[in-house]
C-alpha cells in the first residue's frame, strides 16, 4: 500500500486542514466586506458584517466539503 | 512579526521562483524519468509474475481435473472388466456343471442299458443251455427217442413253468 | 536566546544585489533555498541513476518519495493527473525539504515566510483557474454554482462559493506559514528555557525540546503532504468540473 493511501496520513491531513479552512474563508469574507465598505459603497459596517457571515458559511462549506472527500482520499 | 517586513519580499519572491524553476528543470530532466521508469518496470514485473502465477495455477487446476476424470474413467473401466470376468466365470462354472451332469447322466444311462443287455443275454444263454442240458438229460433218462420238435416243445413248457414260478 | 521567540525569523541581508529596480539581496532564507535545491537535486538524481530492480537505501528513499507523490496524484486526479507529476513532485520535495532543513538549529525555515508560501499558493491556485478556463471556457464559472442549487438561492450561493474559492489560496498559504512558524516558536521557547534553566531543571525543557523536535519532523512532513494533496485537489477540480462534465445548472 502506498503511504498516500494510509488512513493515518489521510485522517491527520483532514484534521489539520479544517481549522485553517474556516479561518481563511472568514478572512476572505471579512476582507471583501471591508473593501466594499471603505472603497466602493461606503455602506458603513454592513458590508463587513455580511462579508463575515458569508465567510463563515463558506468556511463551514469548505470544511464540510473536505470532510466529504474523506473516504475518497 | 518579522515575517511581515516587506522589504525582504522582493528578494524572497525572486529567489523562490528562480530556485523552484531550477529544481523543477533539474528533476524533470535528470531525476524523475529514471525513478518513474524503475517504478513502472518493477510494477510491470510484479504484475507479470502475478499473471504468470495465476496462469500456472489455473493450468494446474485444469490438469488436476483432467487426471481426476481419467482416474474416474479408469476405475469405472476396471469395475466393468471385473464384473464381466465374474460373469464369465459364473457362466463357465454353470456350463461345466451342466455338461458334467449330462455326461454323468449319459454314462449312467449307458451303463444301465449295458447291464440290461448283459442280463438279457445271460438269461437267454441260461435258457438255451438249460434247454440243451434238459434235453440231453431227458434223452439219457428216458432212452426214448422223441423227435426233435417234441423235445423242444416239452422243454419250453417246462421252462415257462419254471420262469413263472421263479418270477413269483 | 534571551530575545523574543520570533527572533529566529528575522532576516539580515548580507549581500545587497539590485537587478534593475528589483532588490534581490542575499540573506539566510535565500541561502537555505539554494541548499534545498542542491540537496534535493543530488538526492533525487543519485536515487534515479541507480536503476536497480532491488533498490539500495538511497534509491529506496527516492522511490518512496516519488511513489508517494504518484499515489497522491492518482488518488485525487486519476491517470490524467500524471502530466502534472514533475510540477507537483518538485513542489512537494521543495516544501518538504524547506520544512525539514529548518529544524536543524541555526538554519532557517524558508516556509515560515508568508510571502514564500503565498507565492506557492497563488501559483497553484492561479494555475488551476487558468487550466479550468482553458479546458472548459466560460462553463468553468459553473464552479461557483454547486450542482442542484435552486434558482432563488443563487444570489446567496454564488457569493459563498466565490468566497470559498478565494479562501483556497489563502488557507493554503496561511496553513503552511502558521504551522512552520508556530512549531519553531515553541521549539525556540523550550530551547531557551533549557539553556537558561541550567543543569538542575534545564533537562526537563531539553527533553521536551527533543520530543517536540520529533513532533516537528512529523508536522514538516504532514504540512508538505497537505499542501501537495490540496494542490492536486484544486487542479483536479478544474480538470473535472463538479466531478463530471454533464452537471446540471
Amino acid at each position: 500500500m502506498p503511504p498516500s493511501q494510509d488512513p493515518f496520513y489521510a485522517g491527520l491531513g483532514q484534521a489539520v486542514r479544517i481549522g485553517t479552512e474556516l479561518l481563511a474563508a472568514l478572512i476572505v469574507g471579512g476582507g471583501i466586506g471591508w473593501v466594499v465598505d471603505t472603497y466602493l459603497l461606503a455602506t458603513g459596517p454592513w458590508g463587513m458584517v455580511s462579508g463575515l457571515i458569508l465567510g463563515s458559511v463558506a468556511g463551514v462549506r469548505n470544511a464540510y466539503r473536505s470532510a466529504q472527500r474523506w473516504p475518497k482520499s | 512579526m518579522p515575517q511581515f517586513e516587506s522589504h525582504f519580499f522582493s528578494s524572497l519572491i525572486f529567489w523562490e521562483v528562480v530556485s523552484f524553476a531550477m529544481l523543477l528543470f533539474l528533476l524533470y530532466k535528470f531525476a524523475f524519468p529514471g525513478i518513474l521508469a524503475v517504478l513502472e518496470e518493477r510494477e510491470k514485473k510484479i504484475k507479470d509474475s502475478l499473471d504468470q502465477a495465476e496462469r500456472h495455477r489455473s493450468e494446474a487446476e485444469r490438469k488436476l481435473k483432467d487426471y481426476e476424470a481419467k482416474l474416474n474413467a479408469a476405475s469405472k473401466e476396471a469395475e466393468g472388466i471385473l464384473a464381466a470376468a465374474k460373469e464369465r466365470a459364473q457362466r463357465l462354472l454353470e456350463e461345466n456343471e451342466q455338461r458334467l451332469t449330462a455326461e454323468a447322466e449319459r454314462i449312467k444311462g449307458d451303463a444301465t442299458r449295458e447291464i440290461d443287455h448283459e442280463r438279457r443275454k445271460a438269461i437267454q444263454e441260461i435258457r438255451t443251455q438249460t434247454t440243451d442240458m434238459a434235453l440231453m438229460v431227458a434223452e439219457k433218462v428216458v432212452q426214448r427217442s422223441l423227435n426233435d420238435a417234441d423235445h423242444r416243445r416239452l422243454a419250453d413248457e417246462a421252462l415257462d413253468a419254471l420262469a413263472k414260478s421263479s418270477v413269483k | 536566546m534571551e530575545d523574543s521567540p520570533l527572533h529566529p525569523f528575522e532576516l539580515h541581508n548580507f549581500l545587497s544585489i539590485h537587478l534593475g529596480g528589483l532588490d534581490i539581496s542575499l540573506n539566510k532564507a535565500v541561502i537555505m533555498m539554494w541548499v534545498v535545491v542542491g540537496l534535493v537535486t543530488i538526492l533525487m538524481i543519485k536515487a534515479g541513476s541507480a536503476r536497480q530492480l532491488i533498490p539500495g537505501k538511497l534509491q529506496s528513499l527516492g522511490e518512496i518519495l516519488v511513489d508517494f507523490i504518484r499515489g497522491i496524484i492518482l488518488d485525487t486526479m486519476g491517470k490524467d493527473g500524471m502530466r502534472f507529476f514533475p510540477l507537483i513532485a518538485t513542489l512537494f520535495l521543495f516544501i518538504l525539504f524547506c520544512n525539514l532543513i529548518g529544524l536543524i538549529p541555526g538554519s532557517y525555515t524558508v516556509t515560515s515566510q508568508i510571502v514564500v508560501t503565498a507565492v506557492f499558493a497563488c501559483v497553484v491556485y492561479g494555475m488551476s483557474v487558468v487550466m479550468g478556463f482553458v479546458l472548459h471556457g466560460a462553463k468553468f464559472l459553473g464552479i461557483l454554482v454547486p450542482p442542484g442549487t435552486p434558482g432563488w438561492l443563487l444570489p446567496l450561493m454564488v457569493p459563498i462559493e466565490l468566497i470559498s474559492q478565494l479562501a483556497r489560496p489563502i488557507s493554503l498559504a496561511v496553513r503552511l506559514f502558521a504551522n512552520m512558524t508556530a512549531g519553531h516558536v515553541i521549539l525556540g521557547v523550550l530551547f531557551g528555557l533549557a539553556v537558561s534553566g541550567g543543569l538542575l531543571i534545564g533537562w526537563l525543557p531539553f527533553a521536551f525540546t527533543i520530543a517536540m523536535n520529533g513532533l516537528e519532523v512529523g508536522i514538516a512532513f504532514i504540512q508538505a503532504y497537505i499542501f501537495t494533496v490540496l494542490t492536486c485537489v484544486y487542479l483536479g477540480d478544474a480538470f473535472h468540473l463538479h466531478g463530471s462534465e454533464d452537471h446540471a445548472h
